[in-house]
């Protein structure tokens, strides 16, 4: 239940942050557009100011291509971090030491001895199993949690409050209408009937007179209703009487009683935003100059009677409005009456329409402003082959049914997009071949074969990404190949992930998890290793073996011995800094050279090859279910080393540095 | 011809509902709301307010006129079922049968059951109607 409150308010919280500042600036957008058309159509300015509530409804992160967020803000954002301009997240402090590497330190928490494989193989070490060590609290991160849990809390109770007062003043006005009279036949009702049919409508709503009504209005859930009050008939003359129920009639046919309660809805979820009250109090004044406009067009009467009807139903009312939340009165709350008045003098039939220019403006605006998020990845996965003269790009299973064989027949240099699926193969690249995986979700090479095959043999100059590579004896072979491995899940091989000798591949963005080791560096290899997540592997993480890694900004935690094992005297990685080691249930990083040899938590940074690097616990969002993207509280956010990372996009395809600082690990913590 | 005009056509469209409610008033004479609803045929469905604001509509439409009686309204037809009948055949004629009648006459004939009584008019006023068309060209001849 925590779990789920938390990822409750952690989500609502993303969502208030970015909505918020979205809607301020569409309206600021809106406001200065609706100046410029203020010598428009009414209608054209409502319908734009509509827009607002639009956005309230649709996902912030929406993000489609044209969208004002991909060409315009993001790179403008990015810019203004470039240059300075704008103000970056503080650095989050090193939480206190936790109880874990406590233990650790001050020898309770007993390790036998060295743990080698042999005494391993006989533990049948379990890489699912719950740790029974409580997790050590992290003070900084728990009072975060707090702050956001509080604060939707607080926007929970506000909802809830907004709510149950529209509901009881609509409750309320329902019972003062109970001993209204219905007019259903007469010279008033036929009348309605007639401007109905002149509006181009065949119905027309109830009609009722009520004592306890101050001025005309139109209510009603599901039926729509005229109210009138019930002295009004005899006040006004038949002029100005057709003048008032021509207004109601019109926002009748145009449905405004459903944008009325769009509005409640918006404004409820909105509650806490003051562009929102602002954006509802326009749409309510432009709508009854809308409404003005349309009447005076329908009755082809004087401007000045129908303003002079206005002024007598104000009068009749003694100026007061019975207007609540979604009803829709001749005087709507907040309307400006001066101003309302001026625009009906200034009515002129030429300059008030609104036909197909109007909407086209509106669509493209719509379009182009109401999504102000940036796009997933710059790139775009082919459904269909590219034709050019000559062919650099093939499609399996639309070419081949085979990664293999489009490999094999591939041209070179080529990029072979592989569709969703599950290919049961063994694949070998070929140099100049990029090998790109649709989602490394569901597209999958299953080697089979957990006795003796590698599943993926790599080449120099060739690319493998956006593949789950599963099922083998080893998952991937780079012996005297130098690949470049990206954005791919490698699980459930036999023995390793990824097996190196005299390699210098890179392998970024990687998942490494439940293989036996997650990367094994054999002789004289140095590859570069960042931004992976190498967690849950049954023995070690990172096994070195007379090689020679640079380890970079990656996750080494809850592996079944050794986050890093250096097996030799000449394993000695060239770099390890900015990773996360957590709960590697042996030692975090073993050094057999060293007399020392075991390094728990946050002692890994005395080994000289070591700096930066944290120990505390990644809080992933579901380990158990391997989803090793960041939870809110992770300290791993904005842990990273900037400067090794060129890549634009994490393993999701999301910005890394949205926010100018990289995170640890596979996956970009989005806020 | 000089200022020719295209003719209004004033009569009214009447929606089927409506139809239903001003039949009676054609049978009977002016009569009040709740004598229009109590002649509707069973299972009409309709509520009493219902059968009202109809009413308003075919006042508003110009088919009805209504005349205040206390608190009642006593409402009476504008023009003859006859009139308003053969405006709606002639509006079916000209979406269905392109203003054709031979056809839309054939369909009937084949489709419906006549009466002894209805063959005869039938043919009465075809005769009627060929000793007109006769007259109009031989003078037209001459």
């Amino acid at each position: 239940m925590k779990a789920f409150i938390e990822h409750i308010s952690a989500g609502w919280s993303a969502w208030a942050a970015m909505v918020s500042w979205q809607l301020a600036l569409l309206v600021f957008l809106i406001v200065i557009i609706a100046f410029l058309a203020r010598r428009f159509s009414a209608r054209f300015r409502y319908i734009l100011w509509l827009l607002v509530i639009i956005k309230v409804f649709i996902p912030p992160a929406f993000a489609p291509v044209w969208g004002v967020g991909n060409w315009a803000i993001q790179p403008l954002w990015y810019k203004m971090q470039r240059a300075g301009l704008v103000i970056s997240r503080p650095v989050k402090p090193q939480p206190a030491q936790s109880d874990y590497d406590k233990d650790i330190a001050s020898g309770h928490r007993s390790v036998q001895g060295r743990v080698t494989e042999s005494t391993a193989l006989d533990k049948t070490a379990s890489t699912t199993s719950q740790p029974s060590e409580k997790k050590p609290p992290m003070f900084g991160a728990v009072k975060s949690w707090n702050l956001k849990k509080n604060i939707f809390a607080f926007w929970l109770a506000g909802l809830v409050v907004f709510l149950a007062f529209a509901v009881c003043r609509y409750w309320w006005l329902v019972r003062s209408l109970r001993k209204a009279n219905v007019v259903d036949e007469g010279p008033l009702r036929v009348e309605l009937e007639r401007l109905a049919l002149q509006v181009g409508k065949n119905t027309a709503p109830d009609l009722l007179l009520s004592e306890n009504a101050q001025s005309p209005f139109l209510f009603g859930l599901f039926t729509a209703r005229i109210v009138l009050p019930a002295n009004l008939p005899e006040t006004l003359n038949q002029t100005e009487l057709r003048n008032v129920l021509l207004h109601e009639l019109i926002h009748w046919k145009r449905r405004d009683m459903i944008v009325g309660w769009l509005q409640l809805l918006a404004q409820a979820i909105c509650w806490f935003h003051p562009a929102v009250w602002f954006a509802n109090s326009r749409i309510r004044h432009e709508r009854e100059c809308a409404c003005d406009e349309a009447a005076i067009a329908y009755a082809s009467c004087e401007p000045k009677g129908y303003g002079e009807s206005l002024l007598k139903v104000l009068l009749a009312g003694k100026a007061r409005t019975s207007t609540a939340f979604s009803i829709l009165g001749i005087f709507e709350r907040n309307t400006k009456l001066q101003n309302r008045l001026k625009e009906i003098m200034n009515y002129k039939a030429s300059s008030r329409k609104f036909g197909m220019w109007g909407w086209a403006v509106i669509l493209l605006f719509a379009m182009v402003f109401l999504s102000m998020s940036a796009t997933r990845s710059s790139t775009s996965f082919p459904r269909k082959r590219v034709a050019t003269e000559k062919q650099t790009s093939l499609t399996v299973p639309e070419d081949y049914l085979t990664i293999q064989s489009a490999i094999m027949n591939a041209p070179i240099p080529c990029t072979i997009y592989v569709h969703s699926g599950t290919y049961e193969e063994t694949i070998t690249m070929r140099e100049g071949i990029d090998l790109v995986g649709e989602n490394p979700l569901t597209t999958i090479i299953d080697g089979g074969d957990t006795s003796s095959a590698y599943t993926v043999t790599c080449t120099d100059h060739s690319t493998i990404s956006g593949f789950t590579i599963t099922g083998g004896y080893r998952g991937i072979n780079c012996y005297g190949a130098s690949p470049v491995i990206k954005n791919c899940i490698i699980r459930d091989n036999a023995i390793e992930g990824i097996h190196m000798m005299y390699s210098k591949a890179t392998i970024s963005q990687c998942i490494f998890s439940s293989n036996r080791y997650g990367i094994y560096v054999y002789h004289n290899s140095q590859p570069t290793i960042t931004n992976c997540t190498i967690s849950d592997n049954r023995y070690t993480g990172v096994s070195i073996v007379d090689a020679e890694p640079i380890i970079t900004n990656c996750i080494i935690s809850f592996n079944g011995i050794y986050g890093i094992g250096e097996y030799t005297a000449d394993s000695d990685p060239e770099a390890v800094t900015n990773c996360c080691f957590y709960n590697n249930t042996a030692v975090d990083y073993w050094d057999e050279a060293d007399t020392n040899a075991n390094y728990y938590g946050a002692e890994v940074n005395t080994i000289p090859e070591v700096s930066d690097c944290i120990a505390v616990n990644p809080c992933f969002m579901n380990r158990f279910n391997k989803d090793y993207h960041l939870s809110s509280i992770s300290p791993c956010i904005d842990a990273g080393d900037n400067s090794s990372v060129d890549e634009l996009y994490d393993f999701d395809g999301n910005l890394r540095r949205a926010d100018g600082f990289i995170d640890i690990g596979a996956y970009e913590f989005q806020d | 011809m000089k200022g020719s005009r295209k003719k209004v056509d004033r009569l009214p469209s009447l929606s089927n509902a409506e139809w239903e409610v001003i039949k009676p008033i054609w049978e009977k004479g002016p009569l009040a709301a709740r004598d229009v609803y109590a002649a509707l045929p069973k299972g009409h469905g309709w509520a009493y307010k219902t059968v009202k604001t109809l009413l308003s509509r075919l006042v508003a439409k110009g088919a009805l006129e209504y005349e205040q009686i206390g608190n009642s309204y006593l409402y009476r037809t504008v023009y003859t079922r006859d009139r308003i009948t053969r405006k709606e055949v002639k509006k079916f004629l000209d979406r269905v049968m392109d203003g054709a009648l031979g056809p839309a006459l054939s369909y009937f004939v084949k489709d419906r059951k006549l009466s002894e009584e209805e063959i005869a008019r039938l043919r009465q006023l075809l005769d009627e109607k060929e000793r007109r068309v006769g007259a109009k060209s031989k003078r037209r001849k001459s």
